[in-house]
């Protein structure tokens, strides 16, 4: 069969792998779920029950308050269970390892990349989030910490379109077998930014297989 | 008698039916050096080719990581080496970017940065001037 990715969200101790701890771990529902950034609010946080609605999540728009922001939460909304939203723990420019994990079940061709596009076309990157076509203007920070964990105050790379991407073996190359990569990704608001926004960029795994 | 997703042809003159796009069985392949390689194409066409010192071939595909999108299979790659230059022959799987099923880029580049600037692993041994 071919290789294939599931993806994971550490929803208990950024301190733990998936190998370790996999029950700190949440499989994504790629077909269903979503990951959300948000400032959080009184309708928006950790097991609410419920997945918030376009205007719920207006209300917990991040604000720009004269200083470059870093969006505050991550939230799976996992649609299949009660709770709905989890915390990505350790989501943010922080020093947590083990945040979002890539499970490959096989081996691969080429190294994994993570990329950023408008869309599921993975043809442009000019919505603002992505920094409106240009590459290093992305607000969203992605770093590989399959190696180890980042430093804190990491930057990582701007990911956006082909040019800004992160390889997920920390240049290791291919993947010889089953792995678990990792990344901690994360947004950061320009304070100069001036245009309101409501983003679905589109978070992508590239890979290869035989 | 249906038409293999792709053959090789070895210089012993046997040849390897390989499987289809969700397991290709490239290295379940003989180690024995390929004289040829032929594919078919998404469009009926074949790609058929040879005379190479070495070949790689796989599947690029994508998953988002979220947004109600399931797998996506991206384009082939057939890549042939000759005199530390690799030839890249790159063929859309599916309507994505600019291109249709079947439309075939193809491009040279240095040994070790034949995709997006990186090496690939899964090389098997060709055979020059075999064709």
């Amino acid at each position: 069969m071919a290789t294939n990715v599931i993806v994971r969200i550490n929803h208990a101790d950024a301190s733990h792998s998936y190998a370790s701890n996999p029950g700190d771990y949440i499989d994504v529902d790629l077909a269903a779920d979503r990951i959300i950034w948000t400032a959080g609010s009184a309708a928006v946080y950790n097991h609410c029950g419920y997945s918030p609605s376009a205007s719920q999540l207006n209300v917990a728009a991040t604000l720009i308050t004269g200083v470059d922001v870093e969006v505050a939460e991550c939230f799976l909304d996992d649609v299949s269970s009660v709770d709905k939203l989890h915390t990505v723990i350790g989501m943010g420019s922080n020093a947590s390892r083990y945040v979002f994990c890539f499970s490959f079940d096989g081996a691969t061709a080429t190294e994994p990349t993570l990329e950023a596009w408008d869309t599921s076309a993975h043809s442009t990157f000019n919505l603002y989030v992505l920094g409106n076509g240009g590459i290093n203007d992305s607000m969203i920070h992605a770093i590989c910490t399959t190696a180890g964990a980042p430093s804190s105050g990491w930057s990582g790379t701007s990911i956006a379109g082909s040019g800004g991407v992160i390889n997920l073996d920390n240049g290791g190359g291919a993947l010889s077998g089953a792995a678990d990569l990792y990344a901690n990704i994360y947004i950061k608001i320009p304070a100069s930014f001036p245009t309101p926004e409501a983003s679905t960029p589109v978070l992508t795994i590239r890979y290869t297989y035989v | 008698m249906s038409i293999p997703f792709y053959q090789l042809v070895f210089t012993d003159d046997t040849a390897f039916n390989g499987g289809d796009l969700d397991k290709t069985f490239w290295r379940e392949s003989p180690e024995k050096p390929i004289k040829s390689f032929r594919l078919r194409l998404p469009t009926g066409d074949f790609l058929y080719i040879g005379g190479y010192e070495e070949y790689n071939f796989f599947i690029e595909a994508t998953q988002n990581i979220y947004g109600n999108t399931k797998k996506q299979l991206c384009y082939i790659y057939v890549m042939g080496l000759e005199k530390d230059m690799v030839t890249s022959y790159r063929i859309a799987l599916s309507d994505y970017g600019q291109y249709k099923p079947g439309d075939m880029t193809v491009r040279r580049y240095p040994k070790d940065k034949e995709y997006n600037g990186k090496p690939t692993t899964g090389w098997r041994k060709g055979c020059v001037n075999k064709m």
